[in-house]
This record gives C-alpha cells, sequence and structure tokens, in this order.
C-alpha cells in the first residue's frame, strides 16, 4: 500500500469516528422521538374511547329501564345519544397528531444521517464494476475505490451532520411552550374528560353488576335453573368492568408520561450542546421507560 | 331521616357544581361534567333500588337531563382545550413541516452528490494506482456538496 494511499485512509477513518460519535449524540433525540410516537400512539385510542364507553353506559341505563327491550334498538339510541362525543373524540385526537407528528420529525431529523447516502454509496459500487471489467483488464484497485468511498462519505455526512443538528436544536426550542401546551391539553383530555366518562360508565356498570349478583341468589338449589341467566350475565359485566378500569389506570399513566415527555424536551435543550458518547439523558430515559410501561400496560387490554 | 327524594338528589348535585373559574375553564367543565354524571347515575339507582317510588317518572326525567348536560359538557370541555390549543397545535405542525422540508433539500443534495461520485468512479478509473488522484476526487465530492448547499 502506498504512503499516499494510508495517508487517504487515515482521515477516512477519522471521519468514520467523528461521525459514529455524531450518531451517538443524537441517539437521546432519536429515542425521546420514537418514545414521543409511542406516547401519542397509547393516546389514540383515548379520542375514540370517550363516545365508546359513553355507549357502553347507556346500554347498561337501558338494560335497567322499565318497557319493552331490544338491545339493537337501545344500540342506536346510545349510538345517537353519545354522537356529540364522537365529534369531541376527533379534535381530541388532533392533539395526539400534533405530538405524533413532532415525533416523527425529531426521529427523522436525528437518524436521517444513517441512511441518507447509501444510495449513491450503491451506484458507486456499481459504476466501480463497470469499470473494473473493461477490455478484461483491471483498470481500477477496489481497495482504493473502498477508502474514497468511505471518506466521500464521511465527509458529505459530516457537513449535513452539522446541519441536522442546528435544524434539531432549534426544533425543540422554538416548539417547547406549543408542546407543553398540546401536551397539557392531551393531560386534561385523557385525565380529566375521558377519565371522567369512564368513571361515569364505571359506576353505572358496578351497580348493575351488584344487582347482578343480589339477583343470583338462590335460596333452595330448586331456585337456581332461574337464576343462571343472572349468575351468567356477571362474567360479562365484570370483563368491562375489568376493561374499563384498565383504560382508567391506563388514562391516568397517561399524566406522568405525559409530564415526563416535558421533562425530557427540557432536558435535550438544556443538555443539546453537553451530549456525546453514549451517555444518555437521564430523564429522556426514564421517559422512555414510562411509556414503555404504559404500553406493556395497555397490551393487557 | 327521611330517604331522599329525586328531587333532593337533584338539588344536592346542583349544589354541588360551582360556576367555572376563568383560569381553568376546560378543567372546570369537565368537573361540571362529572358531577351532572355523578348525579345521573344516583337518580339511576335510585330508581333501580327503589321501584315502588312515586316520583320515578320526574327521576327518570332528571336522569337524562343530567346525563344529556354531562355529554354537553365534556363536548364543550374539549372543544375549549382545541381552541386554547389551536395556535399551539399550529405551530407543532408548522415545525414537522420544516424538518421535512429541510430533508427534501437533502435529497437534493444527495442527487449532485451522486455526480461527484461519478466524478470519483472516473477520477478513480483515470488514475489507476495513484491515491492522490483518488483523494482529489474526494474533495471534489466534498466542493460539490458545499456548492449544493449553497
Amino acid at each position: 500500500m502506498s504512503n499516499r494511499l494510508r495517508t487517504c485512509q487515515a482521515p477516512a477513518a477519522i471521519a468514520l469516528l467523528l461521525l459514529g460519535g455524531c450518531a451517538l449524540q443524537m441517539q437521546p433525540v432519536a429515542d425521546f422521538g420514537a418514545a414521543a410516537d409511542h406516547l401519542a400512539t397509547t393516546y389514540k385510542p383515548f379520542a375514540s374511547g370517550i363516545a365508546a364507553s359513553c355507549e357502553q353506559r347507556e346500554r347498561y341505563v337501558a338494560l335497567g329501564n322499565a318497557g319493552a327491550f331490544d338491545d339493537a334498538v337501545a344500540q342506536r339510541a346510545a349510538a345517537a345519544r353519545c354522537a356529540p362525543l364522537k365529534e369531541a373524540g376527533a379534535t381530541a385526537a388532533l392533539f395526539g397528531q400534533a405530538l405524533a407528528d413532532y415525533a416523527a420529525a425529531l426521529a427523522k431529523v436525528s437518524g436521517a444521517k444513517a441512511t441518507i447516502f447509501d444510495g449513491d454509496i450503491k451506484g458507486l459500487s456499481g459504476a466501480a464494476a463497470k469499470l473494473e471489467a473493461k477490455g478484461g483488464t483491471p483498470i481500477f484497485d477496489s481497495g482504493k475505490l473502498s477508502a474514497a468511498t468511505k471518506l466521500a462519505r464521511a465527509a458529505a455526512a459530516l457537513v449535513m451532520e452539522e446541519k441536522l443538528q442546528t435544524l434539531t436544536r432549534a426544533t425543540l426550542q422554538d416548539n417547547a411552550d406549543a408542546l407543553r401546551i398540546v401536551v397539557e391539553a392531551m393531560k386534561t383530555y385523557a385525565g380529566r374528560i375521558y377519565a371522567g366518562q369512564l368513571a361515569d360508565t364505571h359506576e353505572i356498570m358496578a351497580g348493575e353488576l351488584r344487582r347482578l349478583v343480589a339477583a343470583s341468589n338462590a335460596p333452595a338449589q330448586a331456585d337456581v335453573e332461574a337464576r343462571l341467566p343472572w349468575r351468567y350475565a356477571q362474567a360479562t359485566a365484570r370483563a368491562d368492568l375489568e376493561a374499563n378500569e384498565l383504560e382508567a389506570r391506563h388514562a391516568r399513566g397517561f399524566a406522568a408520561a405525559a409530564d415526563a415527555l416535558l421533562a425530557a424536551h427540557a432536558d435535550l435543550i438544556a443538555n443539546f450542546d453537553k451530549l456525546g458518547g453514549v451517555r444518555r439523558l437521564e430523564l429522556v430515559s426514564d421517559f422512555v421507560n414510562r411509556v414503555k410501561a404504559l404500553n406493556d400496560d395497555a397490551a393487557a387490554l | 331521616m327521611t330517604d331522599p327524594t329525586a328531587a333532593n338528589i337533584a338539588a344536592a348535585a346542583l349544589a354541588a357544581t360551582s360556576a367555572p373559574s376563568e383560569d381553568d375553564i376546560a378543567d372546570a367543565m369537565a368537573q361540571l361534567a362529572d358531577v351532572a354524571g355523578h348525579a345521573s347515575t344516583v337518580l339511576f339507582n335510585y330508581r333501580r333500588d327503589n321501584p315502588g317510588a312515586a316520583d320515578l317518572e320526574q327521576a327518570l326525567n332528571l336522569e337524562m337531563t343530567l346525563d344529556k348536560r354531562a355529554i354537553d359538557l365534556r363536548v364543550q370541555a374539549v372543544k375549549l382545550l382545541g381552541a386554547q390549543s389551536a395556535e399551539a397545535l399550529a405551530q407543532m405542525r408548522d415545525a414537522a413541516r420544516k424538518v421535512d422540508d429541510f430533508l427534501a433539500t437533502i435529497k437534493k443534495v444527495e442527487g449532485r452528490l451522486a455526480v461527484a461520485n461519478a466524478v470519483v468512479c472516473l477520477t478513480g478509473a483515470a488514475l489507476v494506482g495513484d491515491a492522490g488522484g483518488i483523494l482529489a476526487a474526494v474533495v471534489s465530492v466534498h466542493t460539490a456538496l458545499k456548492s449544493a448547499e449553497a
């Protein structure tokens, strides 16, 4: 290997190391973006859930009303009564969408460097292969091409890296207030409005389950047969209650994760210039873990 | 102590409600909705547990009114949240768009880089065995990128 080629490869290696360092530096941003996107995904069912919970409550109420009962009619009436909440849910979904868009933007801007230049490298390799076989004589040293490719990639990526970091920092700083307002709105929706609807529904269902249990009592063996419908119905009511309780826990847990998101966002801004190596920001890690726990709980639904 | 009537229950529910403060109207609306919803449930339970009560019809009417009021208040609370956050929502969408626009410019840079890559190939082919030529081609890539950024 010539001295000049060694000279060429040394800066290539340094550049690649630097590039690798930058990728790690942006890792907390990428993690934040991914976790924020998961949080938005966790929030998504809340938007449609409010009308669904309202309808469930209305159906249970209809079960306890005097007069004729047709389940299909009760379902339609419940849907009509809760229709305004369906529209409200669509409004509430906008908050989650805004967070998801922002999260996706941060994930994109932090992770873009990893794949940006792949297409060019592939094109370069193809061109080199054609040149190599020209006239049956090897006219190109693939080792040198590889070194040049690495250096070109690293040099170009470093320039882009600088721009990406500037954009990421500016994006974080410029949107801190907007993020806080949107996340607070999500918290109010999840923790107050949606949770309130869930509590109303829970209260009705708990009362009905209590009555089902009371109605299931058979003083004598001869009474059991007549009580079987109430006894079987308990399982459905209990399952509905448990799903409601899990969703309520989920909605309440959202607030803690949302607070962690805001703290992690502030942490990213405060420490953006100090990030380095494999160090992960504590608050970002905490946020990521909270979202993971929330999603694990959601998976149990 | 006499058993509460439907009117007693409704009156107690209304007394428990308070006018929303200006500081956090959406939150107060949600609180009001909770009170209305809870009162509706109490009336429902009253009907279910007192099938012989004289004021069942009144209880049902009040219950339905409070139930509807709870839905309306929750809808109103969400609308208020949306109105309060409209500007922030717009800003966050704008931020996402800016990033997309920026990444689109990177794709344009990529196109120019492809030209520079061709230069690397040609120069490399012309200068077989000359590492300095390859280095020169790398410099040209960097130059091409700089000009693409300008």
